[in-house]
């Protein structure tokens, strides 16, 4: 009696542990961000940083790469933004190291190297301001189709999140990010999805 | 052929019980894995029809509806068993309509979607899940101990199955609901609060009554009223409890599993 009783609901057991098997290997993970699809190298960037250093997209390979366009000076979607992804940075924990959070100034006539350093790292002592000519800016921002209006006060405000390898993976609209999501999807990115 | 005693079953008996909450509790435990890493639905589906399967033939014995009557005097105590059992299994089924109904409810206001409820009740809903299928695991123990006229094993058996739900109990309304209040899920906050607290709620409240039957069945189980031959309140005391167990499978991976809660 007890035999055919593990046998059969063994079996049975067995073929749902062997299609949790088969299913755990083949699943990919869902993003939260809106996904870039197929993921295409990311366009590139080349300005300066707030440490005076040159910034280069394609030297940043083996991170992930979060990609904002903003201004110091802005009340209200920048910092929170940032606030945010500060957010992200604490709930990542030790892959933190792996990320990199770089906002490119959309208001080069008030944004100083220094100001921006103070104003970004007053969240996260690795996040980077990125600045440059104004033809090194506008590069930047037509290669993202960012809208640039009013002296930088009137500005797109996505997220662009380039995965490890340099491909543009993701975006979301920074402002509105839920920083938990945000750190999914990039552990998902570290990870190699 | 050799006649073979009652107590040469027992073992048996006793020994298929502890394989079936073997198997249960690795269902559980496969599912919980699904939940977190995969998240396919369907499959959650499969493991929890699986686990119902296993509970409503091996504790619930379901196929003792279809025992043969027809030679039987309707004035007997074998006829009048097979009605009661009838009558009791219709009873679980009109049951079944309000738990179906808010099952359904869950997905039809939330989707695949999970509950906004804290991390911490993935963790309290796997203990209390866990709880109540051991406490399923002594309920066969002393209903088969009652048929084979082992006493003390019945005694200790609903003991345990009465403790186990009360410590449920606890853990849904103690720890649980103020858990998910805290968390902002509350049974006026919107469709996912009203949702939560209505089918732990109304299963709770089963759970209690079926503590409630448990303790007069003890208290007439040891006043020596049942017998392995007339025992049917033991029976259906004990078809009961699963049900609620059975029950709590299907909403335990509704409320907790689908969607991810975390």
């Amino acid at each position: 009696m007890n035999r055919r009783l593990i046998t059969i609901w063994g079996s049975v057991l067995a073929a749902l542990v062997l299609a949790t098997g088969v299913l755990y290997a083949l699943h990919r993970p869902t993003f939260s961000g809106t996904v870039i699809s197929p993921a295409n190298p990311a366009p590139a960037i080349n300005l300066t940083d707030t440490n005076g250093q040159s910034f280069s997209l394609g030297s940043q390979h083996g991170k992930v790469v979060l990609v904002y366009f903003g201004y110091t000076n802005c009340p209200d979607e920048c910092p929170t933004t940032m606030a945010k992804l500060k957010l992200t940075m604490g709930m990542l924990g030790n892959l933190a190291s792996n990320v990199q959070v770089v906002m490119v100034t959309t208001d080069p006539v008030r944004d100083t190297p220094a100001q921006m350093k103070q104003w970004m790292t007053g969240f996260y002592p690795t996040f980077l301001g990125l600045l440059g000519t104004s033809d090194q800016l506008q590069q930047a921002y037509k290669a993202y189709g960012v809208v640039v209006e009013d002296g930088g006060e009137t500005h797109t405000t996505y997220l662009y999140v380039i995965d490890p390898k340099g491909n543009l993976r993701l975006t979301y609209n920074g402002p509105d990010i839920d920083p938990q999501l945000v750190a999914d999807d990039v552990q998902n990115l570290i990870k190699g999805y | 052929m050799e006649h073979t005693n009652q107590s040469d079953i027992l073992p048996d008996v006793l020994r298929q019980g502890i394989i079936v909450f073997i198997f249960l509790a690795a269902l559980t435990a496969l599912e919980f894995f699904v939940a977190i890493e995969i998240g396919t639905v369907v499959l959650l589906a499969a493991i929890a029809f699986v686990k119902v399967g296993l509970i409503l033939y091996y504790y619930m014995h379901i196929y003792r509806l279809n025992a043969q009557d027809q030679d039987l005097d309707r004035h007997t105590y074998q006829y009048k068993l097979g009605t009661n059992r009838v009558g009791l299994w219709l009873f679980l089924l009109s049951d079944t309509f309000i738990f179906g109904g808010l099952f359904v409810s869950r997905f039809n206001l939330l989707g695949l979607g999970p509950l906004p409820l804290a991390s911490d009740s993935q963790y309290i809903a796997l203990t209390i899940t866990s709880v109540l299928l051991l406490s399923s695991f002594f309920m066969n123990r002393a209903e088969v101990s009652m048929e084979h006229g082992n006493r003390k094993g019945f005694v200790f058996g609903i003991a345990s199955t009465i403790i186990l739900g009360l410590i449920f109990l606890v853990g849904v309304v103690v720890v649980e609901w103020p858990s998910a209040i805290n968390a902002g899920v509350t049974p006026s906050s919107n469709a996912a609060g009203s949702v939560f607290f209505m089918m732990t709620g109304m299963h709770a409240f089963h759970v209690l009554t079926g503590v409630i039957f448990l303790a007069i069945v003890l208290r007439n189980g040891l006043r020596g009223v049942y017998s392995p031959e007339r025992h049917w309140a033991v029976e259906a005391a004990t078809i009961y409890w699963h049900f609620v167990d059975v029950i709590w499978v299907f909403f335990y991976s509704a409320l907790y599993l689908v969607g991810k809660l975390f």
